[in-house]
Order: structure tokens, then C-alpha cells, then sequence
């Protein structure tokens, strides 16, 4: 699943430069600065959405917890995850295309 | 991965931490919007999945998770103006 919240890709292309040429110091520090800050907010963001997850499907798949997690249980913790990840990018979309909408009027 | 030094940045020249400042700046509210993103899709989850029945987001869940975050920040400003008009009376 192609995933922009991770910031898999990004991180990658900021770390590029630095590997390739590494001319000058200045620009290897600025680029490795870039890519860690990257790094702590894709790290921050998985934190977030895990903990939600985990959250929202204990809440509706473990109704009454048992002495471990039953087959049922993981395959509607499965689906529940799946959802989830769906809402988050329809979310998305739907709120950022709005924010842009307002800032041009 | 090192970690960031203060040594490290007072080496750097001038230019490059105007860009570096930039960089936060602009890091730092794509943050935030990912951080409403988090609490919208928490909201409207709760309030348009009532249970699961299938891996996917359904047409119906769809249309209701679209208008969850259309009125939430509907709402929003609603309450930002009557707070206003309330305050300047």
C-alpha cells in the first residue's frame, strides 16, 4: 500500500544528496539535520496512528476479552486496521483539498 | 544516525540556516495537518464505521466520513464566529 504518511519516500530523497557528493560540510549537516527531522516526524505520525488504531479496533472488535485473542478477533482486528488506514486517506484528501480551497478565497 | 548538535548548526553558514529555518517552518505545518487528520479520522470513525463487517470502506461510510470532516470544520467556524460576535458586543 502506497503510504505518503510514513514519509518513506521523502526521507530518501533528502538523504540522496548527501551520499552521492558530499562537497561541501555545511550542506552534508543541513541535509542531515533535514533527513533526521524527517525521520522523527514519520516516526511521530506511525506512533500516532498505531495508538488510534489500537484504540478505535479494541474497541469494537474485543468485546469481551478472553484469555487470548481468538481467530475472530484477529480477523476483525485485520479488517478494523484496514478500514481504518482507508478513513485516514479519505480524511485526508477531503481536509486538505478543503484547507486549499479556503486559502485561495 | 548522529544526533543533532548545537556545535553543528553554529558551523553552518548563514544561507543555510535561513534554509534550514525554512524547513521546519514549512515541516511544521505539514505536521500539523497531519495531526488534525489524526483527530478527524478518530472522530469520524467513531461515528460513521458502526461495526466491521468488511476489510473496506464502504460507498455509505465514504459519503458519511466526507461530510463528518465538511461539517466538523463547519461547525468550527460557526462557533469561531459567534464567539467573535458575542465578544464585540
Amino acid at each position: 500500500m502506497a503510504f505518503s504518511l510514513f514519509g518513506g519516500a521523502d526521507k530518501k530523497d533528502a538523504t540522496a544528496g548527501t551520499s552521492s557528493g558530499d562537497s561541501t560540510s555545511a550542506n552534508s549537516i543541513k541535509e542531515n539535520l533535514q533527513a533526521q527531522i524527517l525521520q522523527e516526524i514519520a516516526l511521530t505520525n506511525a506512533t500516532e496512528l498505531i495508538s488510534k488504531i489500537s484504540n478505535n479496533c479494541y474497541e469494537k472488535c474485543i468485546l469481551t476479552p478472553g484469555s487470548s485473542l481468538s481467530a475472530v478477533d484477529t480477523a476483525c482486528l485485520d479488517q478494523c486496521s484496514e478500514k481504518y488506514i482507508q478513513a485516514w486517506n479519505i480524511i485526508s484528501r477531503r481536509y486538505l483539498a478543503r484547507v486549499q480551497s479556503e486559502s485561495k478565497s | 544516525m548522529s544526533q543533532i548538535s548545537k556545535n553543528e548548526i553554529s558551523q553552518l553558514d548563514e544561507a543555510s540556516q535561513i534554509e534550514l529555518l525554512k524547513f521546519v517552518e514549512s515541516e511544521n505545518a505539514k505536521a500539523k495537518l497531519q495531526s488534525s487528520i489524526h483527530v478527524f479520522t478518530d472522530i469520524c470513525f467513531k461515528k460513521c464505521v458502526p461495526s466491521i463487517s468488511s476489510g473496506g470502506v464502504s460507498p455509505t461510510e465514504s459519503t458519511c466520513l466526507t461530510n463528518c470532516v465538511d461539517r466538523f470544520l463547519d461547525t468550527n467556524i460557526f462557533v469561531v464566529n459567534k464567539i467573535s460576535r458575542s465578544m464585540q458586543k
